[in-house]
């Protein structure tokens, strides 16, 4: 296994993952920037609650980026053994437990990489709200930072695990990417109904049930005011739980798959 | 003394589950024998010839071999070390992949990584392979690919993606090498380069090889022993010297009236057989030619022609083993 790592991070020279990721970092930093500038000094609302405004606004962002961006590199990081037929080869050298692992394990430092970047440009951008509006100082609030990343790391995994499943399978790679595609669309969709079940339903979904911001429109005014709502921990295990039984699933379906 | 054998198998059978409406014109209801008992036995130092039709399970016995897909039943023995037996693994996945890292592999299309050059991709072999990186110009010289190395993979053609496949089977000089239809894809001269290269593997390398082909002529100037598998059962497996005792010529011959040539060519016991008004027996001495036809001429037989014919491969098959199978 740590044999393999570095022999997977030479095979995927050139298939620039990693980019895929950072666009859609500096597509979520330039959306907010450009939001954020486009305040006007009398936007009092956002005032003591910039982070908690950031904070639903990449819940919308991830859910929105992230199962497109995950599924095309999960499907980069599979396409390629399946291109020319290298799985074959590589089955006869190395255990397929460890191929499937390694590529897990290559996409969870991707996420790892992207949810702590994300995470790191929230304080960046509270920072650009305050000197744009002239506000005071707000006591960053730590928790709600590491709950932001924990979930957004942990719903990508699962969302990774379920499309290196796919990718795996798929000569194409046509399916996976539709189901991304697809599962953005249902992701965002979600995010509007913010009491109906279904945002359960879908893993995409979940950037949003594991936010711990809420929004309350006051119609009088046309302000919004935020407000924190707790972190939904039995939904937390539920949900962990079903990546767990979707690892599994996907780990013997590539084990017990004839090449 | 016994030979050793580098590959064995007992019994070695694939049944893949069919759909309802197709299994009725099958033997077994609802699955379809590919690969059926075959008991293969390849002799270290050997070049060892597989062949049979396409979907003559070829490609499905070469992948039980290496473990790519699982059997329903049977023995398999690879360089002394039973790796399934009746069908289940005998070892761990590991145990099993250090006997394999000793054979290299070409099944049915090359594997690659496409969007590395030929270069890159040994490097990567040489890694998984635990080889040093200083044997990839070696290998890349003995395919004649020295010059195309920094170019993509995915950019080759289907003989310099053969020829860069052999490259990294050859990688690590395994102790045996499963090429199936290695001459797929490569012009006339490249086919002759790869049977030159193959044939020369065991004395340079000592290497066995094991080459699948659907056509004997293809690799007639290659291999010592052969097996032949037809409808996924191992029809023949022997020496390729007594398969030649097999292919002695036999005479054709035209008359202007058969049945009457038939009559006498019986009577002096020569066992003639009658297809497409041609008469054909086995070769025989010239004297007993003369005597023969002077007979015909005598009994009022026209011979019009007389040739000397090889037997086809078929008919030989048909002799041992009383099975028809078109190669
Ligand atoms: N996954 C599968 N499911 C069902 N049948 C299969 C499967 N794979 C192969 N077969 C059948 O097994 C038979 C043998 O296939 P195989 O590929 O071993 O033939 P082959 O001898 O290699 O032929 P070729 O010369 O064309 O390469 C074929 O009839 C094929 O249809
Ligand atoms: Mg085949």
């Amino acid at each position: 296994m740590s044999r393999l790592l570095p022999i997977e991070l030479r095979k995927i020279r050139r298939r620039y993952v990693w980019l895929l990721f950072l666009a859609a970092l500096l597509v979520i930093f330039f959306w907010d920037l450009w939001a954020i500038l486009r305040m006007k000094p009398e936007s009092k609302w956002v005032l003591g609650q910039e982070y908690e405004y950031l904070l639903l606004d990449m819940a919308l962002q991830n859910a929105i980026f992230l199962p497109i961006v995950i599924a095309a590199a999960a499907s980069r990081l599979c396409d390629i053994e399946l291109k020319g037929s290298a799985l074959k080869m590589l089955c006869t050298l190395e255990k397929r437990i460890d191929i499937y692992h390694t590529k897990l394990v290559l996409g969870a430092l991707y996420l790892l990489a992207y949810s702590l970047l994300q995470t790191a440009m929230l304080p960046l951008l509270v920072r650009v709200i305050q000197a744009h509006l002239q506000a005071p100082p707000q006591k960053m609030p730590s928790a709600q930072l590491a709950l932001f990343f924990l979930s957004t790391c942990t719903v990508s995994m699962v969302l990774f695990i379920i499309q290196q499943t796919i990718s795996l399978f798929s000569v194409t790679q046509i399916v996976p990417l539709f189901v991304g595609v697809g599962g953005s669309l249902l992701g965002l969709f979600s995010g509007f109904f913010p009491n109906a079940p279904f945002r359960y339903l879908l893993p995409q979904g979940y950037y949003w049930v594991f936010c711990t911001v809420n929004i309350y429109y006051i119609p009088e005014t046309r302000d919004v005011t935020y407000y924190p709502i707790p972190f939904p921990t039995a939904v937390f295990a539920g949900f962990c739980a079903f990546g767990v039984l979707a690892y599994i699933i996907g780990r013997r379906l590539f084990m017990g798959r004839e090449i | 003394m016994e030979r050793n054998y580098v590959i064995q198998t007992r019994n070695l059978t694939k049944e893949y589950a069919v759909k309802k409406k197709a299994a009725e014109t099958e033997a077994g209801a609802g699955t379809s024998r590919v690969v059926n008992r075959v008991d293969l036995a390849v002799p270290e130092g050997a070049v060892y010839g597989f062949l049979g039709p396409n979907g003559a399970g070829k490609s499905t016995t070469m992948k039980m071999l290496l473990g790519l897909i699982k059997p329903t039943d049977g023995d398999i023995t690879i360089l002394g070390t039973p790796l399934t037996s009746s069908g289940r693994s005998t070892m761990h996945e590991r145990d099993r992949l250090d006997i394999l890292r000793q054979t290299g592999s070409l099944i049915e299309s090359p594997s690659y990584y496409a969007h590395l050059t030929g270069r890159e991709n040994l490097q990567i072999l040489c890694r998984l392979k635990n080889v040093p990186e200083s044997e990839i110009d070696e290998v890349l010289a003995l395919v004649r690919m020295e010059r195309q190395q920094n170019k993509k993979a995915g950019k080759y053609s289907l003989g310099m993606k053969q020829r860069l496949g052999l490259a990294g089977a050859l990688l690590g000089s395994p102790k045996l090498l499963l090429l199936d239809e290695p001459t797929n894809g490569l012009d006339p001269a490249g086919i002759q380069e790869m049977r030159d290269l193959i044939r020369t593997l065991p004395q340079n390398r000592h290497m066995t090889v094991m080459v699948s082909s659907h056509l004997l002529s293809e690799i007639d100037q290659m291999v010592d022993y052969v097996g032949v598998i037809n409808k996924g059962q191992l029809i023949y497996q022997d020496s390729l010297l007594r398969l030649h005792e097999h292919s002695r010529k036999e005479l054709c011959l035209r008359t202007d009236n058969n049945n009457r040539a038939v009559c006498v060519l019986q009577e002096n016991g020569v066992p003639v057989q009658i297809e497409q008004d041609i008469l054909s027996f086995p070769e025989t001495k010239d004297e007993r030619t003369v005597f023969l036809i002077s007979a015909l001429v005598r009994e009022g037989v026209g011979v019009l022609r007389l040739w000397e014919r090889q037997k086809s491969l078929e008919d030989i098959f048909l002799d041992l083993t009383g099975k028809q199978v078109s190669l």
